[in-house]
Formats: C-alpha cells, sequence, structure tokens
C-alpha cells in the first residue's frame, strides 16, 4: 500500500458540504462566548467590574481575578494568563469573557462591563527593540537566547580573503487557514470539562485544562473537530481559547462555543516570528564557506509562549545545509508589546531559509560562480558536519535535490539567457533556494514527548489506530492507515483512524513538526509488527492463514489482549547537550530545492510567478498525490511570504485586519507547480519516510528573491518582495546599472569593476 | 422579521429571519444548509458560495431580505447529487484536490457555474473562474486539473445537469407581490428572543429599523421621499460588509481615548459603521427590474443603475460602446461578487478606489437622479464631492448612467494596479479615452481612482497632451505630467510614492497602446 495513492477517506463529505466543523455543530442550549480584550499595548489594569447593567441570570462575566494561581497556561513557560488581571502586554490581550444565549446578547452584556486601565510606554518593533537593547541591554525582555560554536568563526573572518555582510528580515505571515478559531466546551464532571474544537494538539489543551481548572485528568476530554486548516495556527492558541470555553461553561452551566470571526482572527491571534538576521561570512576565492557568523533576531512578542523552540529550530537551520569549518550563531528572541506570534509550518526555519539563501546568491556574485556552483561546492554530504557537531550519516540527499531541481527547470541554459539577456522593461529571472528541515522534535524533544501510539482490534474486525494525531489537511489519517496495511497485508477498507479524543487514543503528541508520518508512522508500523507477532503466536506462521479474519479469530479465542502500544525509543547513537547545543539536533534532515521562474514589469514592480519547482527528498512517499499536495500548498504558502502577505503594525495592532487586505494567493496569483518527490529512504521511518509538511515552506521566498535579482536587477531583503520594494529599489530607473545581478558568465567584468556593485538594500562590504 | 419562501436544493422551503441578516446565515442556522461555510464574512473568500438563481453568489453578502420568495438557492449539499456536481466530486476526488476541505463546499458551486456556462475552459479560464474561491492548502494546481479533466469528459449534450432547468418556479416571478401599505408592517421591533439590557438593549444589528423591498421605481421614491437619508441596498456587497463589521467591531476597553486610525484601514465606510447600535432604515433595490439592463439610444449608452457587475462583463453593446467599462468590471471582485455589486453601488459608495468611476469618467457619462417628482440629470464628475461624499439627496435615487459610446476613431481603455491578481482593490487605477486626428492627439480624457480622496480626471495633462505628436518623448513628459497632477496617500494597500509614480506610468502605458493598437481597448 505504501506508494499508492488510494483515495482520501474525508474527501467527498467535505466536498458535499456534510463534514460538520466546529461552527456547523448543532449543539441544543449552547451559549455563545466573546471576549473582551485591552485596548492598550501596555499598562496596568485597574479595574474590571460589571456595572449594575449587566444581565446576570441572561449571561455570566469570567473575569482573571477569580482565577488565583491557576491562571497560567501551560506551556514552555507557564507565563502567558488565559485573562490579564494586572499587566497587560499588548494590546487586545484578553481581560474578560461573557457569554450569553446568543451572540448579540452577550455583545450587548459586554456594554456593562468597566475596564480602567492605566497605560504605560510600549515597545512595537524589532528595530526599536534592537536598538534599545544595544543601549541598555536590561531595558528589553528576553524570551529566549542561545549560541552555537563551531571553531572559531571570529579568528577566521580575520583570516578570509573575501567577507560578506548581510541583512535580512521577515514579517509577520498569518497562518490565514479558512476556518477560523473555534471550540466548544460542555461543562464536564468532578469540575473538569469536555472540550471540542478545531485543533492539532488534543494533549497540549488537556494538559492547559487541567491545570486552569484544578480538576483530575481523566475529567477533562479533548476532541478535535474536523479542522479547516491550522498550518502551525491551532498549535498553541486553542489551550487559550478551550480554557475561555471551558471558564464560561463552568459560570453558566451551559456548553459555551467560542468562534472567532475572521477579524478577531487576524488580529489577536499568533503569526509567524518577524526576525531580523544578520549574515557575515568568510570566503575563499573559489567560493569555499571559511567563516560564517550569524545572528537570529526573532520578535517574540508579549509573551514567551513557544517562542524558545521557535528560536531553536531557527538557529539549527541557520546556515542551510552547507557545512562550514568556523560557525558562530547568536539566537535571541526578544520581547515585544505585541500578539505573541507562534507557530506557522517551518517554525523559524522559512525566516533563516530567506537569510541564508538569498546570502549564498550575494556571495556567489562576488565569487563569480552560479548559483547551483556556489551550492555544490559547500553542499551537505554523507559524513559532513553540521554547525553543533552533528555527523550526518544517512539520507543526505541535498546534492540529489539540487541535481532533481536543475534538470527539471534547465536552470543553468535559463540562468544564463535571462542573465545575458537586454535590459528591457519586461525581463525574466530564475532563482532556486536550497533547504533542509530536522525532522521531529529538537534535540531531546521527542525522547521527553516520550509518546504511545496504539493499534486496536475493534469488535467489528476493524483495526483502529489510535493516535492524538489530527486529520487537518495534510492527510494523516490516510496514510497513517496505508502503513498498517502495508505491514499487515490487509485490505486498506479494515483499518480506520480514530477521532482523537484523549479519552480514547493515548499521548502520541501534537500534530507539529512534520513528525506524524516520520515518527508516529513509525509507532503505529511497531504496533502493526506486535500484531502480526502475536497472530503469528495464535494462530500459526502466516504461510498457513486461510485468511486474515481467521488469524484474528484464533487470537481472540487465545484471549490475547487486542490492543498494542508502542512507545517512541530514541535512534541509537543520538546524543544532545541542549546546554552546549552540541551534538545531534535531529534525527535526519529533508532536503528540498526550490527553483522560481518569473517575469517582472521593471517599470511597476509587478511580478508574475510562472512557474515553481521543488524537489523533495522525504525519504519515501507513503501517499504520493498527497505528498504532492503537501509540496504544491507549501510552494505557494512559501509564494505568498515571498511575494504578498504584507504584515504591518500601528500602535502594536495589525493593519491586515481583513481578508481584503490580509492578501493571499487566489488560483490566478498560483503558479503552474512541479512537485518532485525524491526518495533517499530513512532507515528509522515508516518504510523510510522522513518529515514533509514544513519542508515545502522554506524554499519559494528566497528563490523568488533571487529570481526578482536577477530579472529586475535589484536585491530585495525584506519579505514581502513587494512592487513597491522593487520600484522604490531603482528597478525602473533606466540610467542605473544593474546592481547584485549574478554575473552570467565568467568572462563579464567583476562587480570591483562595477561601481554600484554594494547592492543599496544589503551592505555587501569587502574587508581585507 | 421577514418570511420568505424559496427553493433551496430543489424543495421549497420557508423561514423567517431580520431582513439584513446574511443569506448564509440563515441558509445555515435557519435551513440546516452548513455546506455553505463562513471564512471571512465579507466575500473574500468564497467559502460560503452557493447559486442563487443559477449564479454563484457569495452568501455572505447577500442580505436574506433582498431575496426574493420562489429564488431557487443550491448548495454543495444539493449540487452533489446533480449529474454534473456528482463528477465534479468525482474529479475533485481523484486528483486529490481536497485537503482541509473548509473551501470545497463554495468551490463546487462556482466550479458548478463555471462548467455550466463554459463552453471551453482551459487552464487561464479556470482559474479566473476560481479565483473568488480562496484555498491555503493545496496550491490550487490538482483542483484546476480536476476541473479541466471533468470538462475534457463532457458527457452527451442534453443530459447535463442544469440548476436552473429544476423543478420550481423560475427566478423572478414573485407570487406575492407586496404593497406599499403591506410594507409598512416590516417596521418591526428587534427580535423578541433578544434579552433585554438595560445598559444597550440587544439589538441584533441584522434587524433593520425598517425594510423596505419595493417593486417599481415610484415607490422607491415615495419611500424614500418618507424615509430620506434611508440607506438604499443595491447589490449589498459594500454595505452588508459594513453592516457586519460593525457588528463585530472587537471588544477593545480600558484606552483613555479611541486610537484614531487611518480610515482606509477600516471596513467599508458608511454611516452605519459609524453607529453599530443604530437601526438603519432601508430601501432595498434589487427588485426594481426597470433600474437593470442595457438599452443604446442616439449613440448613448443607458445603464440601469442597478446593473450588476457581471451583467456589465457579459453585455455587447457594452463591449463595442465602453470597453474600458467592461475592463473595469471584470478586474471587479471575482464572479460570485460580479454577481451581486451593481454599477450605481460602485458609483454612490464614492470609494476613491471605485474601479468602474474611471472608465465613466473618461467617456463624460452622466447620471439620471430622480426623486419624487422629478429627475435631474448630472455629469458624473459632478457628482463627487469629497472623500467617501456625493451630492445624492436623501430623497433621491441614481436610476440611469448614461455611456457616451465610442464613436469612430475613439479608443478607450482601462488598467489596475492591484493587491494581487484577482479579487483586489487598486492601488492605483486609470481609464484613458483618445482620439487621433492626422498623426496628433485630438481629444483626449484621463481618469484615475486610489490617487485623491475622489476618482479623479487630470484636466491639465490632458489639456498638456492636446494636439501633441504621440512619440516615446511625449510619454516620457507625460509620466511626469500625470505625477504632478495626482494627490495620492500612504495607506494599508500602498504607499503614495509608489501610487504617484504608477500613476504616470499606467496613463501612459494606455495610451501609448491605444494609440499605437488597430483595436482600441485593451
Amino acid at each position: 500500500m505504501i506508494g499508492r495513492s488510494p483515495a482520501r477517506t474525508d474527501a467527498r463529505e467535505k466536498i458535499v458540504g456534510s463534514t460538520r466543523y466546529i461552527a456547523d455543530y448543532v449543539v441544543p442550549g449552547v451559549w455563545q462566548g466573546i471576549t473582551l480584550r485591552s485596548a492598550v499595548a501596555a499598562g496596568r489594569i485597574r479595574t474590571v467590574t460589571a456595572d449594575a447593567h449587566f444581565p446576570h441570570g441572561e449571561a455570566v462575566l469570567v473575569t482573571g481575578q477569580e482565577l488565583g494561581a491557576t491562571n497560567r497556561v501551560a506551556m514552555v513557560t507557564d507565563e502567558m494568563p488565559f485573562l490579564a488581571t494586572d499587566a497587560v502586554r499588548y494590546a487586545g490581550e484578553p481581560i474578560a469573557l461573557v457569554a450569553a444565549p446568543t451572540l448579540h446578547a452577550a455583545r450587548a452584556a459586554a456594554h456593562a462591563v468597566r475596564i480602567e486601565i492605566d497605560p504605560c510606554t510600549p515597545l512595537f518593533s524589532l528595530q526599536e527593540a534592537e536598538e534599545r537593547r544595544r543601549a541598555d541591554p536590561a531595558s528589553v525582555r528576553v524570551h529566549a537566547e542561545c549560541r552555537i560554536t563551531r571553531g572559531d568563526a571570529a579568528a577566521a573572518l580575520r583570516n578570509a580573503a573575501i567577507v560578506i555582510a548581510g541583512t535580512y528580515t521577515t514579517q509577520a505571515q498569518e497562518q490565514a487557514y479558512i476556518e477560523p478559531q473555534g471550540v466548544i466546551a460542555w461543562p464536564g464532571q468532578r469540575g473538569g470539562t469536555v472540550i471540542e474544537g478545531s485543533l492539532q494538539c488534543p494533549y497540549y489543551v488537556h494538559n492547559a485544562l487541567v491545570r486552569l481548572l484544578g480538576c483530575a485528568p481523566e475529567d477533562v476530554i479533548v476532541r478535535q473537530s474536523p479542522t479547516g486548516g491550522a498550518f502551525g495556527g491551532k498549535e498553541d492558541i486553542p489551550s487559550v481559547i478551550g480554557g475561555h470555553a471551558a471558564l464560561l461553561a463552568r459560570a453558566c452551566g451551559h456548553p459555551v462555543r467560542i468562534v472567532y470571526d475572521r477579524h478577531e482572527d487576524l488580529l489577536f491571534t499568533p503569526k509567524r516570528h518577524p526576525s531580523i538576521v544578520h549574515h557575515r561570512t568568510g570566503v575563499s576565492e573559489d567560493g569555499r564557506l571559511l567563516a560564517m557568523e550569524i545572528t537570529v533576531v526573532l520578535d517574540g512578542g508579549a509573551y514567551t509562549t513557544l517562542s524558545p523552540v521557535v528560536l531553536s529550530r531557527a538557529v539549527l537551520h541557520a546556515t542551510g545545509p552547507y557545512e562550514c569549518p568556523h560557525v558562530a550563531i547568536h539566537g535571541v528572541c526578544l520581547g515585544t508589546n505585541i500578539p505573541p506570534p507562534g507557530a506557522f509550518r517551518g517554525f523559524g526555519a522559512p525566516q533563516v531559509a530567506f537569510a541564508i539563501e538569498s546570502h549564498i546568491d550575494r556571495i556567489a556574485h562576488r565569487c563569480h560562480l552560479r548559483p547551483d556552483e556556489i551550492r555544490r561546492r559547500n553542499i551537505m554530504r554523507i559524513g559532513s558536519v553540521t554547525a553543533t557537531g552533528q555527523i550526518l550519516r544517512e539520507s543526505v540527499s541535498a546534492e540529489r535535490v539540487l541535481d532533481e531541481a536543475l534538470t527539471a527547470s534547465d536552470f543553468v541554459r535559463k540562468w544564463q539567457a535571462h542573465g545575458a539577456a537586454a535590459r528591457q522593461r519586461h525581463r525574466r529571472g530564475i532563482g532556486l533556494a536550497l533547504t533542509w528541515h530536522g525532522g521531529g522534535f529538537t534535540g531531546n524533544g521527542e525522547v521527553n514527548l516520550a509518546s504511545v501510539a496504539a493499534l486496536s482490534i475493534e469488535d467489528d474486525g476493524r483495526l483502529l489506530i489510535r493516535t492524538s494525531n489530527v486529520e487537518m489537511g495534510q492527510g494523516a489519517h490516510t496514510a497513517l492507515p496505508q502503513i498498517v496495511a502495508e505491514r499487515l497485508g490487509v485490505p486498506l477498507e479494515r483499518i480506520a483512524c480514530a477521532q482523537p479524543d484523549t479519552s480514547q487514543v493515548p499521548n502520541s503528541g501534537p500534530t507539529v513538526a512534520s513528525r506524524t508520518v516520520m515518527v508516529v508512522g513509525r509507532l503505529i508500523e511497531r504496533c502493526a509488527d506486535q500484531l502480526a507477532d502475536a497472530l503469528e503466536q495464535a494462530a500459526g506462521p502466516r504461510a498457513q492463514w486461510n485468511d486474515f479474519d481467521g488469524a484474528l479469530d484464533a487470537l481472540r479465542t487465545a484471549g490475547d489482549p487486542l490492543r498494542f502500544e508502542a512507545r517512541y525509543e530514541p535512534p541509537p547513537g543520538i546524543h544532545w547537550d541542549e546546554r552546549t547545543y552540541r551534538g545531534d539536533a535531529y534525527a535526519v534532515y529533508s532536503y528540498a530545492c526550490t527553483v522560481v521562474e518569473l517575469s517582472t514589469d521593471t517599470l511597476t514592480g509587478e511580478v508574475k510567478v510562472e512557474r515553481a519547482i521543488a524537489a523533495c527528498d522525504i525519504g519515501r512517499a507513503i501517499h504520493p498525490q498527497v505528498v504532492e499536495g503537501q509540496i504544491e500548498g507549501g510552494v505557494l504558502q512559501g509564494l505568498g511570504m515571498g511575494l504578498l502577505e504584507q504584515s504591518t503594525t500601528h500602535e502594536g495592532r495589525f493593519d491586515q485586519n481583513r481578508f481584503q487586505t490580509y492578501i493571499i494567493p487566489t488560483a490566478l496569483d498560483a503558479p503552474e507547480i512541479l512537485p518532485i518527490i525524491v526518495e533517499d529512504p530513512y532507515s528509522r521511518g515508516p518504510g523510510g519516510a522522513k518529515g514533509l509538511g514544513e519542508l515545502p515552506v522554506h524554499g519559494p521566498a528566497p528563490a523568488l528573491a533571487n529570481a526578482v535579482a536577477q530579472a529586475s536587477g535589484r536585491r530585495i531583503t525584506d519579505l514581502p518582495v513587494t512592487p513597491e520594494r522593487i520600484v522604490a529599489a531603482g528597478a525602473g530607473d533606466p540610467a542605473s546599472p544593474i546592481r547584485d545581478l549574478p554575473s552570467p558568465s565568467r568572462d563579464l567584468p567583476s562587480p570591483s569593476r562595477d561601481p554600484a556593485s554594494p547592492s543599496g538594500v544589503g551592505d555587501e562590504k569587502e574587508e581585507a | 422579521m421577514i418570511t420568505r419562501q424559496w427553493q433551496v436544493n430543489g424543495e421549497m422551503r420557508e423561514a423567517t429571519f431580520p431582513a439584513l441578516k446574511p443569506l448564509l446565515h440563515v441558509l445555515r442556522e435557519e435551513l440546516a444548509a452548513t455546506g455553505p461555510k463562513e471564512g471571512c464574512g465579507e466575500g473574500e473568500c468564497g467559502a460560503c458560495t452557493v447559486l442563487l438563481n443559477g449564479q454563484p453568489v457569495t452568501s455572505c453578502l447577500a442580505a436574506a431580505g433582498q431575496v426574493r420568495d420562489g429564488s431557487t438557492i443550491w448548495t454543495a449539499e444539493g449540487l452533489a447529487r446533480l449529474p454534473l456536481g456528482e463528477r465534479i466530486v468525482d474529479a475533485f476526488m481523484r486528483h486529490g484536490a481536497v485537503q482541509c476541505g473548509i473551501c470545497f463546499p463554495g468551490m463546487l458551486a462556482t466550479t458548478y457555474a463555471f462548467l455550466r456556462d463554459e463552453p471551453a475552459p482551459d487552464d487561464r479560464s479556470t482559474r479566473e473562474a476560481l479565483s473568488g474561491n480562496l484555498c491555503r492548502c493545496t496550491g490550487y494546481s490538482k483542483i484546476v486539473a480536476a476541473i479541466l479533466d471533468v470538462a475534457r469528459e463532457r458527457e452527451p449534450a442534453g443530459s447535463r445537469g442544469r440548476v436552473g432547468a429544476q423543478p420550481g418556479p423560475p427566478a423572478g416571478e414573485d407570487p406575492t407581490l407586496e404593497t406599499l401599505d403591506a410594507l409598512e408592517t416590516l417596521e418591526t421591533p428587534p427580535s423578541p428572543a433578544a434579552p433585554r439590557a438595560a445598559s444597550a438593549p440587544a439589538i441584533d444589528p441584522r434587524e433593520p429599523a425598517a425594510f423596505y423591498a419595493p417593486r417599481t421605481l415610484d415607490e422607491a421614491l415615495a419611500l424614500r421621499a418618507r424615509r430620506p437619508g434611508a440607506a438604499l441596498l443595491a447589490g449589498g456587497s459594500d454595505l452588508l460588509v459594513a453592516w457586519q463589521a460593525a457588528a463585530r467591531e472587537p471588544l477593545l476597553r480600558g484606552a483613555p481615548s479611541r486610537t484614531a486610525r487611518p480610515a482606509a484601514d477600516r471596513p467599508a465606510e458608511t454611516a452605519a459603521a459609524e453607529a453599530p447600535c443604530q437601526r438603519p432604515v432601508v430601501i432595498s433595490l434589487s427588485d426594481i427590474d426597470a433600474l437593470r439592463g442595457v438599452a443604446e439610444e442616439d449613440g448613448v449608452l443607458r445603464i440601469g443603475a442597478c446593473t450588476s457587475a457581471y451583467e456589465l462583463c457579459t453585455n455587447p453593446s457594452l463591449a463595442r460602446g465602453a470597453p474600458a467599462l467592461v475592463a473595469a468590471a471584470h478586474a471587479l471582485g471575482a464572479r460570485p461578487i460580479r454577481h451581486l455589486a451593481t454599477l450605481a453601488g460602485n458609483l454612490v459608495n464614492a470609494s476613491p478606489a471605485a474601479d468602474l468611476a474611471p472608465p465613466l469618467l473618461v467617456a463624460g457619462a452622466g447620471l439620471l437622479i430622480a426623486k419624487a417628482g422629478g429627475t435631474r440629470k448630472i455629469p458624473l464628475e459632478d457628482f463627487y464631492r469629497g472623500y467617501k461624499e456625493t451630492n445624492l439627496g436623501p430623497d433621491e435615487i441614481v436610476t440611469v448612467v448614461l455611456v457616451p459610446a465610442l464613436v469612430a476613431g475613439e479608443r478607450e481603455g482601462f488598467r489596475k494596479l492591484g493587491t494581487r491578481r484577482a479579487q483586489s482593490i487598486a492601488k492605483v487605477c486609470a481609464a484613458v479615452r483618445v482620439r487621433l486626428d492626422a498623426g496628433r492627439i485630438d481629444a483626449v480624457a484621463i481618469a484615475l481612482g486610489s490617487v485623491a480622496p475622489t476618482t479623479v480626471r487630470l484636466p491639465r495633462t490632458e489639456e498638456r497632451l492636446r494636439s501633441e505628436r504621440p512619440t516615446a518623448a511625449l510619454w516620457e513628459r507625460t509620466r511626469q505630467w500625470v505625477a504632478e497632477e495626482v494627490h495620492p496617500i500612504s495607506d494599508v494597500r500602498s504607499n503614495a510614492d509608489y501610487r504617484r509614480a504608477m500613476a504616470g506610468v499606467l496613463v501612459t502605458d494606455l495610451l501609448a497602446s491605444l494609440v499605437c493598437s488597430e483595436h482600441g481597448a485593451q
């Protein structure tokens, strides 16, 4: 079954509209919950009170004051309150909750709630935070900080023939799942609750709710409802919204639904961490990386939430899939007064991929190498050593995906042709990016999670896969059964995935970090092997069975357990030291090479992406059609980040507060996308599979920026690459020379003879 | 509350609801049709798309009170049972087009109408058709491939499922014609189900103070005279957004004083949005058939005020006589919005970004404005007084837009720079109408959107161009002239410098292509 593409089990119901998402649930007696939020970005709450007009009996009010010590959302650090009681740290921070039988009754009741806040001075941008920190390090909160050191980068930079520096920034990209956030909470037994909602991580919500409600774990039940897109955006915030709904349900005694509308969702839920990445790189004349000094600064917003883990993934991917003997990486996540950013597909890696893949093209330019040549010269191979000292031992396919993408795109010929083309108003460009992604949790994360998955035989003879990993569109509940079917040789129809429900499934960890197939799929594979062994114990060697059902009957008759569990075991020889950031950061990496072909109108700055090619090595494609879908969708999200998705703030509030202003790509904006599946099997993955979900998002934005640099002669180092930025960089000025344009052949003049060679946008410089 | 009878997925159904409740919410809450989803509440995502009288519309932007008795509505649940619908569902499944699935009920409705109406779909037309339905999961590739697959395997003629051919009363023949007196009874108190709070009565913002759906212009003018200042509801694609946004403004508390926001960042600005608790008096114009349609008389195109943007796109007289207007209508929203949005709605809303205004300004269009006892005619240029301000009287209604058709020797074109390639608001848009005589520019009109508080003509640039010979050097100068004559601002969509520069580029591009081309409009 592995390698085939059976029809997805959930597709028909979704198309015809019979799948019920959380907003579609019909729940008799349900009340509607709403959130009262801070209008100021920083301040101290003076009062939160209901005046005499509050319609007690017809509505309920919940404030943080009633919660005491349990008013903390369990996350990486337990810092963020469910409801602010003293300090407020961002505009839109929840302060009070109201529920009533209808939404407009709740809103009317909210008029009777008085909130007074004494404002204090806020900090709105990462640039401002960096400046303030330079003047006084104690003046800015630091959510997280880490360093990676290999060799002596400072010394190597001093001795390097060429040093190239650059700064790159990325924006707060919004996940823009089409189904907004939503949960329903029912009042539960013994102070507990039952939560059902659009979420990725049932046990995260479970853990947070047990802590909030102070009840026994079995008295909180969390179920995932069909989820209309998530992309990381439903990793952390459902713990908060679930807590809100549960508090209201407890207060009013009714089930309570909280469904955000798009406005509220865009304004106040987490987005991708904005970043500033500084590179200083020493290279030899022939383009070998000698030293890399990298500073990654993330905007962590008002609370720590997932930032330490995002920062960790960012620094661990910051060098790109290139080997360099001397590396010094410093990562820091600063506190500001914007809504806390959170998880978004890629989780810190797209930010650093944009930086290194833009930067490496500039290095290529300086060294008179083609983009593919500079990469090949430094590429990770079997036996390469990463910045943390990890020796890559298997499934290292960076060069293979590079070759696949170069061939499929005819890159070299096009790159030379576009580079040599006459300067006209409409110009074409081609760019590439080579990226990697560590599968599963970082460092010791998977060991600490100690995930458990189960496979059970149901009364009707079906095999039920029990995991807490959700189907949110990515196809997990189609792929996991294929792994079992392959292992047991039974038809797919008799295998199903249980609805993730904390009372029914073990904790196999969150649905994040490209881990579901690679890590949890491996657990399920092991469960299937246990079942196969048990069947052979009960019914004799497989060759002697009449059929599978006969063997099952024998197992039942023997009175053996009908449920098989597997717990995560780290691959042998994997070691990680969290304190020193040395060792094996990830068990294995997936690799992708993205090529973007586009045309620009240099007068208007308009960019038309014509074609995107992504060659992705994921070890083994369990369901090739689903894999293609993941690549295609990931590529378009990456292009959205690269080209369209502007995100700006005014006094700590996002300006793009509606889908009319937060612009995601339509079908007309999407180019032809060519997914290329590369399979370099991983010995510890199910059927050889590695992580896939996040990988395709990293490459499109830098590949696009590189193609725009070729086409327009202007390198844009800040995302998104808008027409405004291209025009402001002088792309349309016929009198100005081409800058930062990779030279089409070795015979062309070197950049040192080009008076404008240091890009007007970056700060490339040469030393020594 | 009003009651309507519609044929929903082939069955007669009755529902009672506040008149301004979006059709989407009536379908989901009163009629148990939860196939259509709410992804944005303002017509951007298309997850709520249904077929209303055979045409795809974003049901979150249609006030249910505007949907006449006897209308047919098809949602994904019903469409999937029709032969064409079945084939689309199968193709989506076969191609693995579905991921999270939330957008697919809307996709299905849009796709159904597209494949029903389009004889020869290709990649480009399919993507254009889908451009009002956002999908964040798939990259669209497999959706497009599935649709083209269905198109290739068209079943024999005659057996295709046609929504318009379903049993039930045909669209537009409403058996229960309401008189003015009957309409009066619609002035209802708020929904009795709403709990009362002393501080602020729980008004359902979707329940207007009064809702009138007159059938004739005379009735509408009489109502307008009696309820001056009543909101005129045409397509609803602007007003519904504003009313919905007002009902859902985030509950921000504790500010010393509300921070003023730049106007362009706020939801479609209307009086209703400023005072969310005031229930509007609404006169719906969508039942007045006389306000729709296009006629040509003595070289003048008479376009009914409530003609939809979609009708503008498809009208052959307009394609000949006002090609720039047709191009602008094509650039407005996506098809489900174009079925709702009306010509006069776009003009009266007086947005500086109104796509349809620049082509009309360069054509020298006029408006017929009626009130009880008389009609006046006014050039469109004189209609705008300032940002979001017109000189429409509180008792008046725009009834007809008069557009001088292109004459021999004249050419015109329209171009828009939006925030993306479809379904976007203009950063800058431009229209030009030009006539050459003996190799010189004999007459030229230039109009721009999104560069000033209103859409504007550029009289100084026009004057400078007159009698000039079209040369590359002239275009260089023209770019400068245009940039000097506009006064754009920076907002959430773009910045002033870019807009100023692009105004020049768009105008010169248009001029250059028009004086060189054989055909006229782009």
